[in-house]
């Protein structure tokens, strides 16, 4: 019996620690399922803001909807900036897809260069894709290679072909100093532009009407909100803000007119600058040589742009709105108009013209372009033959106290605000001007010289232009502007400013005056009078600018052919048309063309005939285009 | 008078007992049984939602619950005594299994794990010492009286030791550590002196570091590393555990709700109808749905304890109250896992997840207590 009794405590005591273990086994799992229950708490309830914006930040993607670039058109419609498709291949950035070995198997169908291969392994490297994304790796495929690269495709996993526009100039060289192009954006862009306005965009207006209207062109990004699975493919739409596509630009410019200006400049270094005088409308704007705005769009090749930036004739320098020149004598009527405003002659004052002018008591010659001066010349004469002696004379009675003011008010020396951006303002010289930038005080010499357009004067050829269409208007000044109409709507042309002349009639006879320098048969430019039969008449003013100041002696000795090219003097020539009915102005710049009505005027006259000849320029209602109604 | 007359008028304790006489007769633990189906029905509905709702998967979860099931019944019918005497056998085979593994076995992965079964498939030999291990520590130790001595543990370690170090080999180091816990579950439960245990625990922190330092291969420290700081490889070994948090913290108290689960239904959580479906009912049901899962499975092992306490001799109580612990470490593990306390070993969620050999493991697991609770000494 004891020793069932023992058994029996035995057992008792292995039922009673079995007991007591179990019963520890049930609090430890019990404290276990606690661990982890607080462990949920820990992240349902006190982390719950974290992970659901991260659970809301895994499958909620913002895509950028980038709009479209504004077309911008000429007057008539044509296009002149647009945007192609361009096709760009790429590779998928998965893990299953190896690179290396996709590269290699399309390098047996395509061209792979060494660049395209490092810019790709850089950019998978330093940018952040997400799985599922494009990598680039060539852009702008050819029609060939899409072909090849899709026949292969079966064959080679991984790969993309991915389209996006492109920025295109169908005109080439001929609208890249009007125009301007876009290109990629850069660094220094991104500190000042709204980066959410161009997110999912990468080109951005460089120069000219491309920077100018970049707003209006560029539009508004807009935003899909998108749910995407962890492949990053897209499941389903959450919200979107609708993209507003950029507004398409219709310009003043004829692109016809340009065209033709381009061919009259050929190998001529110059600028043609032609403004519709009855609305400020800019309807040429040529600057030689010019420069192909295509190839700057994808970013320029250093070698190309060194050809273009060491090219001695300087393509990428617009002339038309940053070239100086001296006015020369294309500046007269203005001067003349002073002269008369001032009461310093009228149109019967004469003097005799000996070749030269001389100021009292000072042995200095001042010589006239006609080595035995003109005789006896009034101010139509004056006009007519360029006589310089006559503007010598009168200029230093005037004073250039009053006579610089005087210019200014003909756009001298100031931006005329045409819609580009980087528009030089010339040079104005003045007494005050002297001194603050020769620290010299004036000498009267410098106002014999400022009067014939010489000396300090500088303008650039849409000055040029600009005051021939204030003398074409009787003097009201309409401000130049490219921009005509954005997407429908006309723009309300603004008159900047009037020149009062206290006498109004001075308008008319200087009008005539330049006639006379065509049409008459002494007038400097009276060849271009005989050639045409035209049912209108031209007014206008040779010029011709020095480029190097060769001592007037040594000068008269050589002919043009044995002076240097690059010294020989500038041609000249504003004129507008038809008189009595002003529609155009036109400024000619021939850089070491000579002869201002040899070599500039033929040219502004073929201007003329391509712009008036045409039946629909010369109806009083003819700057109708047949897109739009009523003009202002 | 009919039978069912007859029993009609019993006292009621007396009327109960025959009417579980079918109960009876099948060896089912009704209240086990009750437990087992809530959990499972649970499961299921998750595991539609989970699996994107697949109706393939779903129905192929219904079949493996259908043999799990049949394999629990078959279990359940076998007396612990036969058990008993069946596993000196068992043991020996299993072992044996692992080792022919190191010669014939197949890799897939990286690891050789499987035998071939000519035709019919592949097995784990590792699986099947899961559930034997139990047995042979019980076997041992209930052969002798009292608390373990320790010569006892010695031969103890060596039981666990020499299919653990087999299986370690494979390699897989989750399943080595579940097969050696449900034996040294076995030396608590007999009365291993808590002196030892005690030292044992205290040694822990030093024995993992040398482990972490000298035994983990590199794929593993990673595990480990990634485990405290997951944000150091979010698009690799990060992946999983920053998905899995993000899931669960992202459900809050109400969830999603059912079907509605971003980070299981657009592909961000990988493994969601298997490991990491823990993480899918937190999405979707929220804190709330946290607490029921918990709650259904604290009364599956609330009544597995009862059956152990139950249970009426040596080897048939440490055999029971091992196979509950060894479940408990299950849920233990992968819900850890799946919350970022632990590091990702594969470990399912059992009853839960998708997945038929860890159904059958368990479902066994449960037929054998099924057994224990209802071969008695009959009392009427």
């Amino acid at each position: 019996m004891k020793q069932s009794s023992s058994h029996l405590n035995s057992n008792t005591n292995e039922d009673a620690t079995f007991k007591r273990r179990l019963f520890f086994a049930a609090v430890c799992t019990l404290s276990g399922m606690l661990i982890l229950l607080s462990r949920a708490a820990f992240l349902q309830i006190l982390e719950h803001e974290h992970y659901a914006t991260q659970s809301d930040n895994n499958r909620i993607q913002n895509q950028a909807v980038p709009p479209i670039r504004g077309i911008i058109y000429d007057r008539k419609g044509r296009t002149l900036a647009t945007n192609k498709p361009a096709f760009s291949l790429n590779i998928i950035n998965e893990r299953k897809y190896d690179a290396k070995i996709i590269i290699e198997m399309l390098k047996e169908h395509i061209d792979l260069s060494e660049k395209e291969i490092q810019t790709f392994y850089k950019q998978k490297r330093h940018n952040n894709y997400k799985p599922g994304a494009l990598i680039p790796l060539k852009t702008d495929l050819t029609q060939e290679e899409i072909s090849k690269i899709s026949i292969n495709k079966y064959r080679i996993e991984g790969i993309a072909i991915d389209s996006h526009l492109i920025r295109h100039y169908p005109y080439d060289e001929l609208t890249t100093h009007v125009i301007g192009y876009v290109n990629r954006i850069n660094t220094s862009d991104l500190e000042t532009i709204d980066k959410k306005n161009y997110s999912g965009t990468n080109f951005i207006g460089r120069t000219g009407i491309e920077k100018e209207y970049e707003e209006l062109l560029h539009g508004k990004t807009g935003f899909q909100q998108v749910e995407i699975d962890a492949r990053n493919r897209v499941k389903r739409s959450l919200d979107q803000h609708i993209r507003d596509n950029g507004a398409d630009l219709y310009l003043h410019l004829d692109i016809d007119l340009q065209k033709t200006a381009f061919e009259l400049l050929d190998n001529y270094r110059g600028a043609i600058v032609a403004i519709d005088t009855t609305n400020g409308g800019v309807l040429a704007f040529a600057s030689n040589p010019s420069y192909n705005p295509n190839d700057f769009v994808s970013g320029i090749s250093q070698k190309k742009y060194n050809n273009y930036l060491f090219d001695r004739d300087k393509p990428l320098i617009n002339r038309a709105l940053r070239g100086l020149y001296p006015p020369a004598s294309t500046i007269k009527p203005v001067v003349g108009l002073g002269l008369l405003e001032h009461q310093t002659v009228n149109w019967q004052t004469e003097i005799w013209d000996k070749g030269f002018f001389q100021l009292e008591n000072n042995p200095r010659l001042y010589r006239d372009w006609k080595r035995d001066g003109h005789g006896a010349v009034d101010l139509n004469y004056a006009i007519a033959k360029s006589c310089d002696t006559y503007f010598y004379e009168h200029s230093v009675k005037l004073g250039i106290d009053k006579l610089s003011p005087f210019m200014e008010k003909f756009g001298l020396g100031k931006t005329t605000g045409i819609d580009l951006p980087g528009e030089k303002s010339g040079l104005l010289p003045s007494r005050a001007w002297k001194k603050a930038h020769r620290n010299l005080a004036w000498y009267p010499g410098d106002t014999i010289n400022t009067s014939i357009g010489q000396g300090f004067t500088q303008a650039t050829p849409l000055q040029m232009a600009y005051f021939t269409s204030i003398l074409s208007n009787k003097g009201i000044a309409y401000k130049p502007s490219l921009l005509k109409a954005v997407n429908e709507q006309q723009l309300l042309k603004v008159p900047q400013s009037h020149v009062i002349l206290t006498d109004k009639e001075n308008w008319q006879t200087m009008e005539q005056a330049m006639v006379n320098v065509v049409h008459s048969d002494y007038g400097t430019a009276r060849r271009l009078g005989y050639k045409h039969e035209r049912s209108y008449q031209i007014a206008g003013k040779s010029g011709t600018a020095q480029v190097k100041g060769i001592p007037q002696d040594e000068k008269r000795q050589l002919k043009a052919y044995e002076i240097e090219e690059r010294f020989r003097d500038h041609a000249l020539f504003t004129a507008f048309a038809p008189v009595g009915n002003s529609k155009i102005a036109v400024a000619v710049i021939v850089e070491n063309g000579v002869s201002g009505s040899g070599t500039a005027g033929p040219m502004a006259q073929k201007i003329f005939e391509q712009y008036l000849d045409n039946k629909n320029n010369l109806n009083p209602s003819s700057n109708n285009t047949v897109l739009f109604g009523d003009n202002l | 008078m009919s039978n069912n007359d007859f029993i009609r008028q019993l006292p009621k304790h007396q009327r109960d007992k025959t009417r579980s006489k079918l109960l009876q007769k099948t060896h089912i633990d009704f209240l086990l049984l009750m437990a087992l189906l809530s959990i499972i029905g649970f499961g299921l509905f998750v595991l539609y939602s989970a699996s994107g709702e697949n109706v393939a998967i779903f129905k192929s979860q219904l079949k493996n619950l259908a043999v799990a099931f049949v394999a629990l019944l078959i279990v359940a019918q076998i007396p612990s005594k036969l058990m008993y005497f069946l596993t000196p056998l068992g043991y020996t085979l299993a072992t044996a299994l692992l080792v022919a593994v190191f010669f014939i076995g197949i890799s897939v992965n990286g690891s050789q794990r499987w035998l071939s079964l000519f035709g019919l498939g592949q097995f784990q030999p590792s699986e099947l010492m899961k559930l034997v291990m139990p047995f042979a520590v019980a076997y041992f130790l209930s052969r002798k009286k009292g608390k373990p001595k320790f010569t006892h543990i010695v031969v103890t370690l060596a039981i666990v030791m020499l299919p653990t170090l087999c299986i370690l080999k494979q390699p897989d180091l989750g399943t080595s550590i579940l097969v050696a816990c449900s034996g040294l579950f076995v030396l608590f439960f007999s009365g291993l002196s808590w002196r030892i245990i005690f030292s044992v625990i205290a040694l822990l922190p030093a024995g993992a570091y040398l482990m972490f330092e000298f035994v983990l291969k590199s794929y593993q420290r990673d595990r480990v590393l990634t485990l405290l700081n997951p944000e150091r490889d979010p698009l690799g070994t990060g992946w999983n555990i920053i998905q899995s948090k993000t899931a669960i913290g992202s459900g809050g108290i109400s969830g999603k709700g059912w079907l509605e689960g971003t980070q299981s239904q657009l592909d961000f959580l990988p493994e969601s109808s298997t490991d990491f479906i823990y993480a899918v009912i937190a999405e979707e049901l929220g804190f709330i749905g946290i607490i029921v899962l918990f709650s259904l499975y604290f009364l599956l092992l609330l009544r597995c304890f009862i059956i152990s306490a139950n249970a009426p001799d040596k080897f048939t109580r440490l055999l029971a109250s091992a196979i509950t612990m060894t479940f408990f470490l299950y849920i233990f593990v992968n819900i850890g896992m799946v919350s970022g306390l632990l590091p990702v070993v594969g470990v399912p969620l059992p009853l839960v997840s998708y997945g038929g050999t860890s159904l059958v493991t368990l479902m066994i697991g449960f037929g054998v207590l099924m057994s224990i609770s209802t071969h008695r000494k009959h009392r009427l």
